[in-house]
């Protein structure tokens, strides 16, 4: 079932602020789609492998060989906020999870 | 002291390919800030990820070394977490399906082989590099630079079977070698190509694992061995106090050689991991394999053993050799020329490593090539030069850019052997020291000595020492004996 | 204006009899859209200047070797046109200017096809009526009341209302078929691979696909043989060469899919329709039989479960840090999520928030791992279909186009409207839609016609002969030529 809780902690790991008529509504749609998907539970999928791509193809790569980077100039031209040839974020409140 | 002590070790080492994991920027250290980067490791709307080949040949190269067992079919996840060094906020990894497992390294510990699971190989990207002027925590902003980001990453995941900070430290080393040994990764961790966290427990008195702590940041072997005894030393006061060990995660502080809590709200991680749909499955072939196979080089702890058992060379000299690639070549290729494995060592650790340190050349820079030496050990044998000389020959090799012969003719650096003549020249010598002379009849050993290097300097030190002390002892004796 | 029809044909030759200019016509194309669109609402940015500039460097003897030598074309707004605002319809992006170009619309340019605009689409193309899009609604040109579809409804729309011979548009669920259908036009989702996905803007990476937009099957079939091919920034990208085939349609057998035919929610009028086109394929002779696809009825929560989850890892880039909008926060953690919270409209929360839950930890297995298996079941019913059978059909939407408003409050009947489009992309198939009637207001009904994978040439073949059977010659009112 999905309750406030359960939006509030998706929210969190999406990085979404909601408001709480947001909060309220995804409640419910979330909970109707989600109703409505039960019925895959009919489906007996035992031995069944997952498709995760439409074709098996495999093995497409790239050769090691340099392209030229874009001018720092360009990539920098749509950052919110940057300095010398840095982007420039807020305070970062939290050690790295990853890695 | 603790035979209760549980580290396991994972490594990131970044592979030392041209281009980067999924673009064709460069990987290379130190450039202008985003400087290296395209829309691909920029993730801007719409660009998408194409693996570089080498990178994973790397990958199973260095899985082969490190006797893995390699998957036949593999596939490329996404690791998903918010962070600003992260271009897409999700990082390219492997999960459930890493390119190698079930290996183990074996290393040398005081002598003994020891040996260390390898739980897991996969491959992943970096991350973009996070600049402050101050502690991160502290900075009112921060600034991103992604040059860094998408340069392809391994992972090493070991199981926890390393029994102390010095193992740990020797394994370490050991990696570090290999991966030197196949060209895979420069192994740098000062530099930060090579990156290493632990999580160390210490077992409950019944056997059973204690609770694990992880440490990061430790930014060379040695910060490695000092986090960890750091940590033995705290977790034992903890545990004798009758105190219980969180689990968490802990930073080393290079500065006073402590650990210190991350104080993040423990929240559990989750990494919603899924294939990623823009990157298609790998599938290895047993004749890539075999061909990726034949490519590895000899290791080091085979090479030492070879050194050690077949040619005759003392432990700490083989590991010296051994501890460097191009330094182990060279010795290979020195035999191969016919030098005395023991007498190319010599040189090889001894004047040759000085002026390589001091020119700031490597051992296969080609200034001093391996059939040199083998020439200079002939010339010393055939006496026609003497280890002194041999010694200023290997110095103007390293100036003058020239072969051995080439400069011994050029300079005229040659023995005199020509009995006639030293004899002559003796002579001279005995005649215009008569202190000496006087000495020697008073039984002044060193007078010999003086004499003979009055001799050395007359001929500019190209008499041949042996035949010099002879000479002036054979003069002296007759002298006496018709006194 | 000199040309009949708005066909690429006709416009190419009125190029070489030298009755028409690129500039007459970008002239006439830009009129016709300052005239009308203004109460259609095709167009998100205009690169008029652009394009005058660009018809300068088309050299007539080159009209032969370029297929799209002069072809005004118009580009769904989730395709990187280096220079030129890309939005994808949504205030995260509103002022994005991309630094490269997709392939497939520089493979258009390189063909000699003159950009002359971006269009309007559901907020990075979720959604199948474009209301979905943070800047404005685009109307149906059948009927102002009513939605073009989605979420390529700017692209149809503006082909609808012959602003444009040609436009691009993307394919993720049904989005370039849905709307064709709803326009009276023909829309063509190419086999998954066969064009480049690098610089569409990724909305779920295994289903999306960009496909044409035309009047006419000949004009859709030319723009894809100009975008198709692989491309090496685009590791899904399949070394298709597009080879015309020439065969006749009596040779053909086809089987109605009988899931999207004796089913609940279709409307008489659409079914009728592909009655018609039955009885039209019977008496050309052609092998026609009903035969159905047991599990394409979990096509609907399979799809969703898929693409939302592929939606919301591929939309976590927008976080205000590199491009887009930023909602400043006290901390990069508030301001990640206040620029997501604020950037992103309804639509594509509720998207994200269902990927992000089907994907999380102790859900993953019963939502994303369990409709990725269905998914081969659906494929494999396909495969099993194709043994017997070299096209399937069946109505591209359950209804002719609806009023706007009317399905916005409930997303589960908006969702249930591409019920029977979702299928083909869970199976990466070619699938088109073209014109088979209209019902009783007046609205177009869509047909729409599925082939094997890679058979795109066989399914245009196919389409195109229908095309001149059915003979479809109704267009909307409004609009331009």
């Amino acid at each position: 079932m999905i309750d406030k809780e359960i939006i509030l902690h998706v929210a969190k790991l999406a990085r979404l602020e909601l408001k709480d008529n947001e909060v309220e509504s995804l409640k419910e749609d979330l909970g109707k789609i989600l109703n409505y998907f039960i019925t895959l539970n009919d489906v007996n999928t035992d031995n069944v492998e997952p498709t995760f791509h439409p074709f098996p193809i495999n093995n497409i790569f790239r050769e090691d060989i340099i392209k030229e980077s874009y001018p720092v100039e360009e990539i920098l031209s749509n950052a919110p906020e940057s300095t010398l040839t840095y982007f420039l974020v807020p305070r970062i409140v939290e050690e790295k999870n990853g890695n | 002291m603790n035979n209760n002590v549980v580290i396991g070790l994972e490594i990131h080492a970044q592979l030392k390919t041209e281009t980067k994991m999924f673009c064709g920027c460069r990987t290379s250290f130190g450039d202008k800030p985003n400087t290296n980067v395209c829309p691909v490791c920029m993730a801007l709307p719409g660009s998408l990820p194409v693996p570089n080949r080498k990178a994973i040949a790397f990958t199973i190269m260095s899985g082969l070394a490190l006797n893995c067992t390699i998957s036949r079919y593999s596939k490329f996840d996404r690791k998903q977490y918010f962070y600003p060094d992260m271009p897409k906020n999700y990082q390219i990894s492997q999960y459930d399906l890493p390119f190698c497992r079930n290996g183990y390294l074996e290393f040398l510990c005081d002598d003994e082989l020891k040996r260390v699971r390898i739980h897991r190989i996969h491959l992943e990207e970096d991350t973009g590099k996070l600049v402050h002027t101050g502690d991160i925590m502290e900075s009112e902003q921060s600034m991103v630079d992604y040059n860094r980001a998408g340069i392809p990453l391994m992972e090493i995941v070991t199981e926890p079977d390393i029994s102390s900070p010095k193992e740990a430290r020797l394994f370490m080393s050991e990696l570090r070698n290999i991966l030197r040994y196949l060209g895979v990764s420069d192994g740098n961790m000062e530099e930060g190509s090579m990156r290493c966290d632990a999580n160390i427990s210490l077992k409950n008195p019944d056997g059973t694992f204690g609770t694990k702590v992880e440490i990061k940041n430790m930014n060379s072997l040695r910060s490695l061995e000092r986090a960890l005894e750091f940590e033995i030393a705290r977790q034992s006061e903890i545990l004798n106090s009758g105190g219980t060990i969180i689990q968490e995660t802990r930073h080393f502080d290079e500065r006073d050689g402590t650990t210190h809590s991350l104080r993040t709200k423990e929240e559990a991680h989750d990494y919603r991991y899924f294939p990623d749909p823009d990157l298609l499955p790998v599938v290895v072939s047993d004749e890539e394999i075999r061909s990726i196979s034949s490519s590895i080089p000899e290791l080091p702890l085979k090479k030492y053993f070879r050194f050690v058992d077949e040619l005759g060379i003392n432990k700490n000299d083989a590991a010296v050799l051994v501890s460097d690639l191009k330094l182990a070549n060279f010795f290979d290729d020195c035999v191969r020329c016919k030098c005395s494995p023991k007498e190319a060592v010599k040189w090889i650790l001894g004047d040759l490593t000085y002026f390589w340190n001091e020119k700031k050349l490597e051992p296969d820079s080609k200034i001093f090539e391996p059939s040199y030496l083998k020439e200079i050990l002939d010339l010393i044998d055939s006496k026609t030069i003497s280890i002194r000389q041999a010694k200023e020959v290997v110095e103007k090799v390293f100036d003058m850019k020239d072969s051995p012969k080439n400069i011994i003719e050029k300079l005229g650096i040659k023995q005199i052997s020509d009995e006639g003549f030293l004899i002559d020249a003796a002579k001279k010598v005995i005649e215009n020291n008569p202190k000496a002379v006087q000495d020697f009849f008073k039984g002044k050993k060193n007078a010999v000595g003086f004499l003979v290097g009055q001799l050395m300097r007359e001929t500019k030190g190209k008499a041949s020492p042996e035949m010099s002390n002879k000479i002036i002892n054979d003069l002296l004796e007759e002298l006496r004996s018709n006194e | 204006m000199e040309i009949n029809d708005f066909t690429i044909n006709s416009i190419k030759s009125e190029y070489k009899k030298g009755n028409l200019t690129p500039k007459e016509l970008l002239d006439y194309v830009f009129k016709g859209i300052k005239l009308y669109d203004s109460k259609i609402n095709s167009f998100i940015t205009l690169t008029e200047e652009y394009a005058y500039k660009a018809i300068e460097s088309l050299k007539l003897d080159e009209i032969d070797l370029k297929p799209l030598w002069g072809i005004p074309v118009a580009i769904k707004d989730n395709m990187c046109f280096r220079g030129f605002k890309t939005t994808c319809s949504s205030k995260i992006l509103e002022n994005f200017i991309p630094i490269y170009t997709a392939t497939a619309v520089q493979r258009l340019i390189d063909a000699g096809a003159i950009i002359v605009g971006k269009t309007n689409l559901d907020e990075f193309a979720m959604g199948s009526s474009t209301e979905n899009s943070a800047f404005f609604t685009t109307s149906n040109p059948w009927d102002l009341e009513r939605v073009p579809g989605g979420s390529s409804g700017g692209s149809a729309s503006a082909v609808a209302a012959r602003f444009v011979p040609l436009a691009t548009g993307s394919d993720t669920g049904g989005s370039i078929r849905q709307p064709a259908s709803f326009c009276g036009v023909v829309g063509f989702k190419p086999t998954y691979g066969t064009v480049s996905r690098y610089g569409l803007v990724a909305f779920a990476s295994s289903l999306d696909q960009i496909g044409p937009f035309g009047t006419k099957v000949k004009d859709v079939e030319l723009a894809f043989s100009v975008m198709s091919g692989k491309d090496d920034m685009d590791s899904t990208s399949h070394p298709y060469q597009f080879t015309s085939v020439n065969r006749n349609i009596k040779e053909y057998k086809v089987g109605v899919i009988k899931e999207l035919y004796e089913a609940e929610g279709f409307d008489i009028e659409v079914l009728n329709s592909l009655n018609n086109v039955i009885k039209i394929l019977k008496s050309e002779g052609l092998k026609v039989d009903v035969c159905s696809l047991p599990h394409l009825k979990y096509s609907l929560p399979v799809y969703y479960l898929v693409a939302t989850s592929e939606a919301s890892s591929n939309l976590a880039r927008f976080d205000g840090v590199r491009y887009g909008l930023r909602v400043e926060g006290k901390d990069i953690i508030e301001t990640f999520s206040k620029t997501r919270g604020q950037g992103f409209g309804s639509e594509v929360k509720r998207r994200i928030m269902l990927g992000t839950y089907a994907l999380s930890s102790g859900y993953y297995d019963a939502y994303y791992l369990k409709a990725s298996k269905v998914r081969t079941l659906i494929v494999n019913d396909f495969e099993k279909a194709f043994r017997e059978y070299d096209f399937l059909i069946c109505p591209t939407s359950p209804t002719t186009a609806f009023k706007k408003g009317d399905k916005t409050s409930d997303p589960l009947s908006m969702y249930l409207s591409d019920i029977a489009t979702i299928p083909v992309n869970l199976a990466g198939l070619p699938g088109i839609s073209i014109p088979s009637g209209c019902d009783n207001k007046g609205l177009p009904i869509g047909l729409q016609i599925i082939g094997r994978p890679f058979n795109d040439s066989e399914v245009l073949n196919f389409a195109d002969q229908l095309e001149s059977i059915i003979n479809f010659e109704a267009r909307p009112q409004l609009g331009g030529i």
